[in-house]
């Protein structure tokens, strides 16, 4: 099966963020998003571009110690941060698979440990430091969701900077 | 004895209200995230309509999933403050037993929705022989496999050695299952929408039945099925992970 | 509803059960028209969310669940009455963990239902405020509130006890929130205030120069994201340049920015808005620190200054069962159909 992959390159913060505010306008909840990256690279960011697109106002920051932050907008968001959790087990604890369940718009920012619990249906962006500035976001994923928002993202590509 | 039978494990907000085997009320409505809204309101109605006042109720039967999390917890908080208030026994009753119970057959299989093509089931035995024909009451049914999570394709081999019984299918993906498992010979059958989830007059029953004998959980104790779905069908760590 | 020919007025002594589940607290007190505490138990879950640095919502809401009957018998057997007695039952409905908030709110519309008796939904942060007049039931008005906790930092103009006036709100994090995030970057543990407390008590609160939030002049908004990211650059660079960290300095230097911070606007609104009375509420007025800060300003402008005792800062029912007193005074009944608001704002 060929594999759909959708790439840009962003030249600054304020550029991952709009790219992020247009990922926002092209999805509908129930939606996961999982977000790879270094230190640095913009995941909070991209979180919060996209969720300004659904609807929220106020800050939004990275929940590392919290684990998970629920948000209320237009959209149920929630925004779990897995960087410092050690076992899936402890997934398990969190709640995590009852949260894959609802109906919102979910993102999660080190979804490595959570790999083997996710099922075929989700959005998979890499953020890849270039230079100081300069970032490389690949978007691919598995199931219908990843192929719609592919589709349109290409589909607007020409409108986009 | 008055029973009121609750279960928000799924969509559906299931509450009915049982009188010494007879059924005074029931609700299942299809509510997706209203219960907590719904729930309480709906309780205040069916007894209103009932003609029963709240200290009127002499025990209570509540769904402990497995399903969603804040679901479950809505209606097991109601139910303990029921029984704490009146000091009325309350049994949690597990959703897969409360739709199993709610068809008549020898050998069931329920199934819950678990994403993808896993589910949670539970395998389940009529207590009395012949359930199909034997028209004794008090139909009830036993648990021989434990609730655990699996894919469909997993099932032909799960329930091998019940591959000559026939067998009702109930819950979720009841016609996937059903078709996996006649490709292997299977004598089964796929159960209609009306029985495809926990009913409330089915909890009531089954309430009834185990708190006249005197079963009932502690209030303190109770809780959901907190269940873990264990592995998805596709493990990304290879794909993804680099 | 059928309740309301039973319903008492102030002459009448009335029993109020107060439910507050919005966080990591599972707490249900009794009060007695309003300012009396008949009980007041909180059973905090703080060593469940310990591992994880922060409240993590499932385990909250499971918590509550598991503690919610045991802390209403403990409430009930310590003020000395049962549930027949009661004439209300209140419960936060906001903001918070909805998980919690939706085990609080259902155990009280039960009660409700049950009892027949009215159910009062309770905002959080106006609990915290009522929690002073629990302490202080002849405060003078009109007088002026700093709120300040993990969630909210709001300034308050109170003309009665039943109603008030947002002078200002915080513009990014919560007071608290800073306390917290600084706490976990040095590695102080959890929760943030505490730490930080005493680690600033070792420390000198001139050592480092961190900046004030310099919002407009006419604004009592608050900020505290610039001195959150000035103080993890300063210790980034510190680091980087291999110099040892002195922890008990940026803690009580960081401290005493929060503390400046939030007294300068309180100062200048007591003189606009010429109260009779100061007030510190929230999980933050538990700081030491402020008060002492707090106390020493308000004192030299005349004014009553109040804060409440330490068991009523965190998070408590009784705060909850006072607020509710006058809103059944007022006769601010909610209906069973309520939700759990997370996002609930004063």
């Amino acid at each position: 099966m060929e594999e759909k992959t959708f790439a840009i390159t962003s030249s600054s913060p304020e550029e991952t963020e709009k790219f992020a505010v247009k990922i926002g306008r092209l999805i509908n909840s129930p939606a996961l998003i999982l977000l790879k990256g270094e230190l640095g690279t913009g995941k909070t960011l991209m979180v919060q571009g996209i969720a300004e697109s659904l609807g929220y106002k106020s800050e939004i920051t990275s929940p590392t110690f919290n684990i998970i932050k629920e948000y209320f907008a237009e959209e149920e968001i929630i925004h779990m941060d897995l960087y410092r959790l050690n076992h899936s087990d402890e997934l398990l604890e969190i709640g995590f698979e009852d949260y894959l369940d609802r109906d919102a718009v979910i993102l999660i920012e080190w979804p490595e440990i959570a790999l083997s619990l996710i099922p075929a249906n989700f959005i998979y962006i890499e953020l890849i430091k270039e230079s100081s500035l300069k970032r490389k976001i690949i978007v691919r994923g598995e199931g219908d969701i990843s192929k719609q928002l592919i589709e349109r993202l290409s589909k607007n590509a020409d409108s986009w900077n | 004895m008055l029973i009121l039978g609750i279960d928000t494990s799924t969509d559906i907000l299931a509450l009915s209200i049982l009188e010494d085997k007879k059924l005074l009320g029931e609700y299942n409505l299809s509510l997706k995230r209203q219960h907590s809204e719904k729930l309480i309101p709906l309780i205040k109605e069916i007894l209103a309509i009932s003609n029963i006042t709240p200290e009127e109720l002499g025990g209570i039967a509540v769904g402990t999933g497995p399903g969603s999390f804040t679901g479950l917890r809505i209606a097991i908080t109601a139910a303990k403050m029921m029984g704490r208030i009146n000091g009325i026994p309350v049994k949690g009753i597990p959703t897969l037993e409360v739709m199993a119970a709610g068809v008549r057959a020898d050998y069931i299989l329920a199934l819950i929705d678990a994403r993808g093509d896993r589910v949670y089931y539970s395998f389940f035995k009529s207590n009395i022989k012949n359930a199909g024909e034997n028209i004794t009451t008090n139909y009830s049914v036993k648990n021989i496999l434990d609730l655990s999570a699996a894919d469909l394709d997993q099932m032909p081999d799960i329930l091998y050695e019940y591959k000559d019984k026939r067998i009702v299918i109930v819950g979720n993906k009841v016609k996937t299952a059903a078709e996996i498992l006649k490709k292997y010979e299977f004598n089964v059958f796929a159960a209609e929408t009306e029985n495809n989830f926990p009913r409330a007059a089915v909890i009531a029953r089954l309430g009834e039945n185990y708190i006249s004998r005197g079963v009932s959980d502690n209030i303190y104790e109770l809780k959901p099925l907190y269940l873990k779905k264990a592995q998805a069908e596709i493990n990304w760590q290879k794909k993804y992970k680099s | 509803m059928d309740f309301k020919k039973r319903l008492k007025t102030a002459e009448n002594d009335i029993y109020i059960l107060a439910i507050e589940s919005s966080c990591d607290e599972t707490a249900v007190s009794v009060n007695k028209n309003g300012l009396e505490v008949l009980s007041n138990v909180v059973s905090s879950q703080v060593e469940f969310h310990k591992k994880f640095g922060g409240v993590v919502p499932e385990i909250a809401s499971r918590k509550h669940l598991e503690l919610i009957l045991p802390v209403i018998d403990e409430a009930l057997n310590k003020a000395g009455i049962d549930f027949k007695d009661l004439d209300a039952v209140a419960a936060t409905y906001g903001p918070g963990l909805v998980g919690g908030l939706l085990v609080g709110l259902t155990a009280a519309k039960t009660i409700s239902l049950m009892l027949t008796i009215p159910l009062i939904a309770v905002n959080h942060i106006a609990g915290h405020i009522y929690a002073n007049f629990i302490d202080n039931p002849d405060i003078k008005k009109p007088l002026l509130c700093l709120t300040i906790s993990g969630g909210h930092t709001d300034l308050l103009y109170f003309e009665d006890l039943k109603g008030y006036n947002i002078l200002g709100r915080t513009r990014d994090d919560a007071a608290g929130e800073a306390f917290d995030k600084i706490a976990r970057f040095m590695g102080l543990g959890y929760p943030g205030g505490p730490a930080i407390e005493k680690e600033a008590k070792k420390g000198d609160p001139d050592a480092v120069d961190f900046p004030r939030a310099i919002m407009d002049e006419n604004s009592y908004d608050f900020s505290f994201s610039g001195l959150k990211t000035a103080v993890m650059n300063y210790i980034n660079n510190q680091e980087q340049r291999g110099e040892k960290i002195n922890k008990a300095d940026i803690a009580a230097s960081f401290q005493e920015a929060v503390v400046d911070s939030l007294i300068s606007k309180l100062i200048k609104a007591a003189e606009e808005y010429d109260v009779k009375s100061v007030v510190l509420s929230g999980g933050v007025a538990a700081n030491s620190r402020l008060r002492q800060a707090a106390a020493d300003e308000v004192k030299k402008m005349n004014l009553d200054f109040y804060y409440p005792s330490l068991n009523l800062c965190t998070d408590n029912a009784a705060m909850i069962g006072a607020a509710a007193y006058y809103q059944y005074l007022d006769r601010d009944f909610a209906p069973l159909s309520i939700s759990a608001e997370p996002s609930l704002r004063l």
